[in-house]
């Protein structure tokens, strides 16, 4: 875990020096929070980054057999993106299709390939075009999003 | 006060408001049972959808959907070891080895009503000091709110949760996301990457469901099975559930200290019933007669934490109600929903807004004492979520949730913000930054700067010098160094 800390505190004490140089073009007033929070937060990074790393380099190669390598971390790192692929497609599709096509299919296109039952596969995508079409479109009247295919 | 009193519990006889009242609170029996879909995110959830509601209503449904998820989170901590929520974690020290003993109805039944009791005793708490607030509050200025907010922000700190260092670095990240956009002062716009979208900076819906609903939804995708996957068989009986019923009232005296323990550590704001809880768990084993049973199944060790548990929400209420400040992360997403509804909670709050106040005094009591009321006739077939597969129940969540984003605004990219910061808030997951740190940051920040710019314009840069600011200042610098300080005096006793 101490080899993703130290890329995620890299990755935010990037983005606190992105913001800082972003801050300066500001008036003073506009600029006073953001530089005491921007301030404090790359102190704390930076200190916390320098005893990560001093850690790690003490460890020897605890940092790598904790981040783990060769095949169990290939395929943690694969089941990692795993989750947020489904997340990045769910919101693919409610862009291109729309709500009322994207939610019960994207529920049958998860099922299936987790292998539920024919049963669940198609009462719980029916039980979703309920909600989304009956229940917010009809019911609720909520202008849903037709999608990239489909506009409203 | 009497009429505004009578006019906001007379709202409770509304049958519409009982509708809402009973729907939220099944609702919020299943999210408290379901591990990951806390009370915090079935607010975060159906906040959107009350939007356009009566306010009355919409809080009420909230109120009660929050408060009802903490007692339903006790049963599956008895019956399985599996948590609800963060807040019923101390139950199950006691709990679990008491359903392995064969005890499991009379956990439940103490747990019940010990949650039940200590939330009505923490509604009538509320009630009777909104009097004692009131003339305190209306003291309270632009400087004076403004430190109580930097108090509040002081609590990063403490909800940090294991690596404090980590829960201060997410408590700034949140600071700056709120500074995103339109400087109220200057209007000038901030961190907007040219985009008008981000203009009116993050909003609160897509950030709350980004940074706690979808990271739980992507850790049950990526553990698979079922919630419940390694649990037995269960079984509950009727007069083992009524014998802790009546060992709640056995066990009087502690139950009450315990609900004042509650209470009064949800006064303080920022500082969440997941302290509340083991506060009361240690000083219950502290003080009973057998400590060594703590831990072993002794139903003692249930009622303790469950009577914190629920007390706290009237302290908690209270602070967020008269102060504008959330006592725990939980009361942030109730306040956004506050501020969603055209409702500004603080000082002017109580003098507004008394009848509504009153209405969810009432909605906590209603609440607590009838879900507690449907767990224990419900209990064994609630259970019966945990087994649903975690195939089933994820990508449900996840659709329902871009619906919640999405109808909000009625804007699509509300719901690409939400998936975005979902992926910030699943990676502070992984790795332990506390998120509710990064929520508190987030909600607190832009609050601070308002009143800080307000105070500055107002009074000039002397506007720290009144009695209650003073005083505010000195609670905040004794509060955050307590703590350090009793270590390092600890540590050189010890050398």
């Amino acid at each position: 875990m101490k080899k993703y800390d130290i890329a995620f505190m890299l990755a935010l004490l990037l983005i606190m020096m992105a913001a800082f140089i972003a801050t300066l073009t500001y008036p003073p007033k506009a600029r006073l929070f953001p530089f005491i929070v921007i301030g404090i937060s790359m102190i704390l990074l930076t200190t916390e980054l320098a005893r990560l790393l001093l850690q790690a380099r003490r460890g020897g190669g605890e940092s790598n057999s904790a981040g783990g390598n060769g095949s169990g971390a290939a395929s943690r790192q694969k089941s990692v993106l795993v989750p947020l692929s489904w997340v990045a497609f769910l919101a693919v599709m409610i862009w291109v299709l729309g709500y009322i096509v994207a939610l019960p299919l994207f529920m049958f296109i998860y099922l299936r390939i987790y292998s539920q039952k024919w049963r669940w596969s198609v009462l719980l995508p029916a039980l979703m075009f309920l909600i989304v079409y009956v229940g917010f479109d009809i019911l609720l009247q909520v202008p849903l999003y037709g999608g990239f295919l489909f506009p409203n | 006060m009497i009429e505004s009193m009578l006019s906001g519990l007379y709202a409770l006889t509304d049958p519409g408001m009982m509708v809402y009242i009973s729907i939220a609170t099944l609702l919020g029996l299943v999210f408290g049972i379901i591990p990951g879909l806390a009370g915090m995110t079935l607010m975060a959830i159906f906040i959107p959808f009350t939007w356009g509601m009566d306010p009355s209503k919409a809080l009420a449904f909230l109120t009660t959907g929050y408060a009802v998820a903490c007692t339903g989170g006790s049963i599956t901590a008895i019956l399985l070891n599996v948590p609800g929520t963060e807040i019923n974690a101390a139950t199950l020290l006691d709990g679990f080895p008491m359903a392995r003993q064969g005890r499991a109805g009379r956990a439940l039944g103490a747990a019940l009503a010990a949650s039940a009791l200590g939330g009505v005793e923490g509604g009538l708490v509320l009630a009777l000091m909104v009097p004692v607030v009131i003339p305190v509050v209306m003291a309270f200025g632009s400087p004076e709110s403004f430190f109580l907010i930097l108090m509040g922000l002081s609590f990063i700190a403490v909800l940090g949760g294991k690596d404090r260092m980590k829960g201060i670095i997410a408590g700034l990240l949140g600071l700056l996301v709120s500074f995103i956009g339109y400087h109220t002062s200057t209007g000038f716009a901030r961190y907007t990457f040219g985009t008008t979208y981000l203009l009116d900076g993050v909003k609160i819906i897509p950030c709350t469901l980004g940074i706690f609903a979808v990271p739980e939804m992507l850790a049950l995708m990526l553990s698979g099975g079922t919630i419940a996957q390694d649990a037995g068989p269960v079984t509950t009986s009727g007069s083992d559930v009524w014998e802790g019923v009546k060992d709640v009232f056995r066990h009087g005296w502690m139950h009450l200290r315990c609900s004042a323990i509650g209470t009064f550590i949800g006064l303080v704001p920022g500082i969440g019933g997941s302290v509340a809880v083991w506060v009361a768990y240690g000083h219950a084993k502290a003080t009973s007669r057998h400590p060594e049973r703590f831990g072993e199944g002794t139903v003692e060790g249930v009622i303790a934490p469950e009577s914190s548990n629920n007390a706290k929400e009237g302290g908690a209420m209270l602070t967020t109600l008269a102060f504008g400040i959330p006592g725990s992360p939980a009361m942030a997403v109730l306040m956004g929903a506050f501020l969603i509804l055209g409702l500004q909670p603080g000082p002017t709050f109580l003098q507004e807004h008394l009848d509504i106040t009153f209405t969810i005094v009432g909605v906590l009591v209603v609440a607590n004492i009838l879900g507690a009321g449907i767990c224990l006739l419900v209990a064994p077939i609630l259970v019966r979520v945990n087994r649903v597969p975690s195939q089933i129940l994820v990508p449900f969540i996840l659709c329902i949730v871009s619906l919640g984003a999405f109808s909000y605004r009625n804007n699509v990219n509300d719901v690409f913000l939400t998936f975005g910061i979902a992926i910030l808030g699943w990676i502070m997951r992984q790795l332990d930054f506390s998120r509710p740190t990064f929520f508190l940051g987030f909600v607190l920040g832009h609050l601070a700067e308002n009143y800080f710019d307000i105070s500055v314009k107002a009074y000039g840069w002397k506007f720290f010098l009144t009695p209650i600011s003073l005083t505010l200042i000195a609670v905040t610098i004794f509060g955050s160094s307590y703590q350090p300080l009793m270590q390092f005096l600890r540590r050189r006793r010890t050398a």
